[in-house]
């Protein structure tokens, strides 16, 4: 960039250029490791009488390396945990969109969506990716038998979806030895989801002034070019409406 | 890395730009051999614009976004480590904590956090504002609910210039103590006209180990992710362009009956395209480091990656990550001839005899060649 010559540099020592060696080796296999310890699949599995498919952890080695050296003490502090296993590779299985009701304390209600298609490009972009994180359900594990409540106490309530009528689902609480949970499919909202709904509404309502907030997850299975041949029933491409616990503002 | 031997030999006798014993094994040429810091400044700039359009991109929300009184507010990230952490990504640390819930305090480090990225994009005290732009990167990082891959290819991307900026110039350079703490006033931007009488700097070590880096770490990135798209089923079987270009909720049964016939057709070009990426992803530890031709193989995929990304997935970030990525390998014989044709036509024949003094790091004669048909 300039009219003059540029000096010569001076020579590296060669214990410095050992010792870069070591630590662009380090740095790189620590790097190399965590990406190897990622869990991997899903893999068809076929254990005696059981089957199904399952994810695949990675190597003892990398794993243990990663979880008590690499990522505590190296990787996590510098934010580099990131395994480079893409969530964006793996399609979702479902697309979702989401409604907020809020109710005014003069009883007005506010309906809002989100992504909402007058933002721009890398707005909508964030709110995608905070509706995404709505979906998947978790799935109930089987029940067991029936159980009993400590001394002078109650069964906690567990929350289901619950479909109260077509393409609608509402969160409900149930007793633990309610039938319901032993049908084989019961899912219910992650915790994930939950919290991130919690605080949505809880923003929304305080920016609003609003006193009470629900929200609505609209979500539809994801099109996949097999129904080009073979097209799911039309069922399955209607939206699914499913209704989140409502948030009321505490004052 | 098969030319790594010869990428910064002197180009001619005068030139005395490395200090490397043709003795010397492969590995040290590698690592230690140093180079020019016009490619260096090239990337800063590009990284920098990068930061500032993706800071910007938030303006008007980014209180709902980051602050602990939006989206994610301090309750749920208090919530969320209680129940053992429930968030699909580590929550790291954030100087944006240190505002609480002030709002006034929030929107002081944003808008000081893009003066900061400015500051850093056009070379000013570059030793600081690298560091600097490294913690606000990760700190707009912590937002679990918003953030996605691309927002951590960034924290990558800044974190090996702040390491390069911290270093560069501190061994092979006379440095002032200003200069030592601060950076090289030769890192601004248009330094060669604001300075004039500046010397040169000399070759950096620094500049080399910290691009060698960034260059292997690529590779790892592209090797893993694109051995772990094949273990996706649509990968695998060539749909996966195919499920994005559709998007759910504007796909009906009708338009997939018109589609229909058509059909094989749309899909022998998206997944031949599709396998294409991934050739180049897997493929690109064995020409990442070849010169000629290859680095239109090299930087074209990179460009075409980010139009594809971005047209078929309306992913921002992923694009301009990869093509800063792939113009890390570019020797600085072929910075020196992008240069050159960047140049605006008044200078040429000044600028011409500059380059012309410069010691030239040698890549190929073949891009050379090719960059000036």
């Amino acid at each position: 960039m300039s009219a003059a010559t540029n000096p010569a540099a001076r020579p590296l020592p060669q214990s410095w250029r050992l010792l870069g060696s070591v630590l662009a080796v380090g740095h790189l296999a620590l790097i190399g490791l965590y990406a190897l310890a990622a869990p991997s699949g899903p893999w068809q599995f076929n254990i005696g009488s059981r089957s199904g498919v399952s994810m695949a952890d990675g190597p003892a080695f990398a794993r243990t390396l990663s979880e008590h050296v690499t990522e505590p003490y190296f990787l996590y502090p510098l934010r580099m945990t990131h395994n480079y296993h893409f969530s964006s590779d793996r399609h979702a299985d479902f697309a979702v969109y989401f409604e907020v009701h809020l109710t005014k304390a003069d009883g007005n209600v506010v309906h809002r969506k989100f992504p909402d298609d007058k933002a721009n490009l890398w707005v909508r972009h964030r709110q995608q990716l905070l509706a995404q994180n709505l979906v998947p359900d978790q799935r109930l594990p089987p029940r067991g038998n029936v159980r009993l409540p400590a001394p002078g106490k109650e069964l906690p309530k567990v929350e289901i979806w619950f479909r109260d009528e077509p393409m609608t689902l509402r969160v409900k609480r149930v007793d633990e030895n309610d039938d319901i949970l032993r049908s084989p499919v019961v899912d219910q909202p992650s915790p994930w989801a939950k919290a991130l709904v919690k605080s949505y509404l809880r923003y929304l309502c305080r920016e609003h002034n609003a006193v009470k907030g629900e929200l609505i997850r609209v979500s539809r299975p994801t099109v996949h070019p097999t129904d080009l041949i073979a097209p799911r029933p039309a069922e399955e491409f209607k939206e699914l409406r499913s209704h989140f616990e409502e948030y009321r503002r505490e004052e | 890395m098969k030319n790594d031997g010869s990428t910064n030999a002197p180009a001619n006798a005068d030139a005395p730009a490395t200090t490397v014993e043709p003795t010397e094994s492969a590995w040290m040429r590698f690592w230690f051999t140093p180079m020019p810091t016009t490619g260096l400044h090239a990337l800063r700039v590009l990284s920098g614009l990068l930061f500032l359009a993706w800071l910007l991109s938030f303006l008007g929300h980014q209180r709902e976004f980051f602050s602990l009184t939006g989206w994610f507010g301090k309750e749920a990230y208090v919530e969320v480590q209680r129940q053992g952490n429930l968030a699909p990504a580590p929550i790291g640390w954030s100087m944006l904590y240190l505002a609480d819930e002030s709002v006034e305090m929030f929107q002081a480090m944003y808008w000081g956090s893009l003066v900061v990225l400015a500051l850093f994009t056009i070379g000013v005290a570059t030793r600081i504002t690298g560091v600097l732009t490294w913690v606000i990167v990760v700190s707009f990082l912590a937002n679990p609910a918003i953030n996605y891959d691309g927002d951590y290819m960034l924290g990558i991307l800044a974190f090996y210039m702040a390491l390069v900026h911290l270093y560069v110039g501190q061994w092979s350079r006379d440095l002032s103590i200003p200069a030592r703490i601060l950076g090289s006033r030769g890192d601004m931007l248009l330094a060669n006209r604001l300075f004039p009488d500046d010397a040169p700097p000399a070759p950096s070590f620094a500049a080399n180990f910290v691009l060698r880096l960034m260059q292997i770490h690529f590779v790892i990135i592209m090797l893993t992710s694109g051995l772990h798209k094949l273990q996706i089923p649509e990968w695998w079987s060539g749909v996966a362009f195919w499920i994005p270009l559709h998007p759910t909720f504007k796909t009906t049964l009708e338009s997939l009956e018109r589609e229909r016939p058509g059909a094989a057709f749309t899909l022998f070009y998206l997944s031949l395209a599709q396998y294409l990426v991934l050739a180049w992803q897997i493929g690109l530890p064995m020409f990442a480091w070849r010169a000629g031709w290859w680095r239109v193989a090299l930087v074209g995929g990179a460009i075409v990656g980010w139009v594809g990304g971005f047209y078929i997935y309306q992913l921002p970030l992923f694009g301009p990550f990869m093509v800063i990525m792939a113009l890390s390998y570019l020797t600085p014989e072929e910075w020196k001839a992008v240069m050159e044709r960047l140049r605006p036509r008044a200078s040429e024949t000044a600028e011409a005899q500059a380059v012309a003094s410069e010691p030239v790091a040698v890549g190929s004669g073949a891009w050379k060649q090719g960059v000036k048909k």
